[in-house]
């Protein structure tokens, strides 16, 4: 919990409201109280809560509407329903429209602690994750598309080289007025005459003279990237996507999880942490890949592996006879893998099966779903959220991810692919 | 039995620091410590044990890598899983017929307890809270090790070169 945050209370019953103040009294936050749902309403545009109780059973305003009404006035309060009349549909319906959780009446005293504990926290990620976000978006498109974030740049190819049997790295010279990337974002490559895809940004955010890009061989368009030589053109739109919240793993263990190509996204994240150790508390990195000749990236992997300040275990879903290291599906490193669960957060990218395998086991010992981050990859084609392509539920992939907390994400695998 | 190793009585401290072990009853460690026969070392690239051979004991590995492989014709060696410190060993000597499905072959300098796998069975079939405690334990080694499976099987990373 942060010091000062504010809660707020509707219920038409003193003697909840009595209650609540009392099992509060002490904390470091401030209080404040309402009997109705239109008093709650006025108090809460007043004092903009972080955290809002409301019962669902009020005259005047019923509590699923002020719920409604909070959440649109400003979508990151955190409200939690209570009620004397709770029953499965009630939870649903309240979850539904935004409630962060719910709590039947009668409620102990720990009950009511321990969910005012998560809902706080969950308020401080909220807003850290909304500050990553527009700091993302304050760096903005590249300058000189001038025409638009829909104009491709021109950025000549200054390399290329084989990765895998199917991936290739390119490095492009960034245009002028380059201002950078943040880990987890990317760009929209142009093959001129053939057409564009999402790629995600791969090299290290502090290396400002080349951009690298970690193209798989899948389509037309990215079999045409990876034709692509030193001194050949590309078109270049971005960065865009929403950034890996390194800013809120500050303090934290980070466990960062990739499976296949998986790793290409996650590396600029890595160079991030390795770069500023000290910020972070233990930096666990846990690779998957087919076989050994599929390995991304093999000698930097090789480093980390020789740091003291890092753990990065790898392993094989195949291996040779000659192979002396793991061989088992990436998800088998999380059980073991030394982190405070409590209070890490889990970076994850890999094929989706992989992701929600690997979530789960992360849920499992103990990480809350709203600090384990995937990155999605669907159907992306305009890069800003124009085009509806890549729409899941009510969510962009291009514009509100790539990177989404678990909590969110875990809906969306549920939505099969068209 | 492979591997070179001390035979004494098992101290009851030795098995309740492995994870198998963890959760059971003070009794339930001691006949498991009665079933104990040694800490084996096993070198590097010594094979544990052969497919088809019989299975009689439960290893648990202390520290260490153990390759389960298979051999096959035209194809060489394949590393179907690897093991480590902490893991369990082998549940062939649990069921019909008693024989080791794999190959097992340390990779690194292991170490692992030795349990007598006819003994626990019988101690199994004699005190029924045991026996429950150590096939919970081995179903769930099995599910885990069936859902990796089936993740392996998907072979989720793309297409083979």
């Amino acid at each position: 919990m942060q010091p000062g945050q504010k809660i707020l209370v509707i219920d038409d019953e003193e003697v909840v409201l009595d209650s609540c103040l009392a099992i509060l009294a002490g904390g470091d936050y401030e209080i404040a109280t309402a009997t109705s749902g239109e008093e709650g309403l006025r108090l809460a545009a007043e004092i903009s809560p972080d955290l809002v109780f409301v019962d669902v059973k009020m005259p005047g305003i019923p509590g699923l509407e002020v719920l409604e009404r909070l959440r649109s006035a400003d979508p990151s309060t955190i409200v939690i329903v209570i009620t004397g009349y709770a029953t499965v549909s009630l939870a649903v319906d309240a979850m539904k429209r935004g409630a962060y959780d719910f709590l039947p009446k009668p409620f102990t005293p720990d009950e009511f602690r321990e969910i005012t504990r998560r809902g706080l926290e969950r308020r401080a990620e909220v807003l850290e994750q909304a500050r990553e976000r527009l700091a993302a978006e304050a760096a903005g498109p590249l300058p000189g598309a001038g025409a638009g974030p829909m104009a491709p740049v021109p950025c000549r190819v200054l390399g290329q080289w084989e990765e895998t049997h199917d991936t290739v790295t390119l490095a492009l010279d960034p245009p002028a007025g380059w201002q950078g990337f943040r880990p987890g974002q990317f760009n929209m490559l142009y093959a001129f005459g053939v057409g564009e895809s999402a790629i995600s940004i791969s090299g290290d955010p502090a290396d400002s003279g080349r951009l690298l890009h970690t193209v798989r061989r899948v389509g037309k368009v990215t079999h045409a990237l990876a034709r692509l030589q030193r001194g050949d053109v590309v078109g270049v739109r971005g960065p865009f996507g929403t950034p890996w919240p390194l800013g809120y793993s500050a303090g934290r263990d980070v466990v960062v999880v990739g499976g296949g190509i998986g790793l290409a996204p996650l590396r600029p994240a890595i160079h991030e942490l390795l770069d500023n150790r000290e910020r972070y508390g233990r930096v666990l990195i846990l690779l998957g890949a087919r076989t050994q000749a599929d390995l991304l990236y093999p000698e930097q992997v090789q480093e980390w592996r020789g740091r003291f300040d890092v753990d990065c275990e790898v392993t094989l879903d195949s291996a040779a006879g000659g192979w002396l290291g793991r061989v088992g599906v990436v998800t088998t490193l999380i059980p073991r893998a030394e982190f405070d669960a409590e209070q890490a957060v889990a970076f994850v990218v890999g094929p989706e099966i992989m992701m929600r395998f690997a979530a789960a086991e992360l849920v499992n010992r103990g990480v809350a779903t709203s600090r384990v981050f995937v990155s999605l990859e669907r159907n992306m084609k305009c890069g800003v959220g124009a085009c509806g392509h890549c729409q899941v539920g009510a969510k962009f992939v291009c514009r509100d991810g790539a990177v989404f907390g678990y909590d969110e994400a875990e809906a969306l695998f549920s939505v099969r692919e068209v | 039995m492979a591997g070179s190793g001390q035979q004494a009585p098992i101290p009851e401290e030795m098995l309740a620091a492995h994870p198998f072990t963890v959760g059971m009853e003070q009794s339930q460690l001691r006949r498991i410590a009665e079933c104990a026969v040694k800490v084996v070392e096993f070198a590097p690239e010594q094979v544990i044990f052969h497919a088809a051979g019989i299975a009689r004991v439960l290893y648990l590995l202390r520290r260490g890598s153990v390759a389960l492989e298979v051999v096959a014709p035209g194809a060489g060696t394949r590393i179907v899983a690897t093991l480590h410190g902490g893991d369990a060993l082998g549940w062939s000597w649990m069921f019909p017929p008693y024989r080791w499905a794999f190959d097992a072959r340390a990779l690194v300098p292991t170490e692992a307890i030795v349990v007598d796998g006819e003994k626990l069975r019988h101690c199994a079939e004699e005190d029924h809270e045991l026996g429950y405690q150590v096939v919970w334990r081995v179903a769930r080694e099995m599910a885990d090790r069936l859902q990796a499976t089936r993740l392996q099987l998907l072979d989720v990373y793309g297409e083979r070169p």
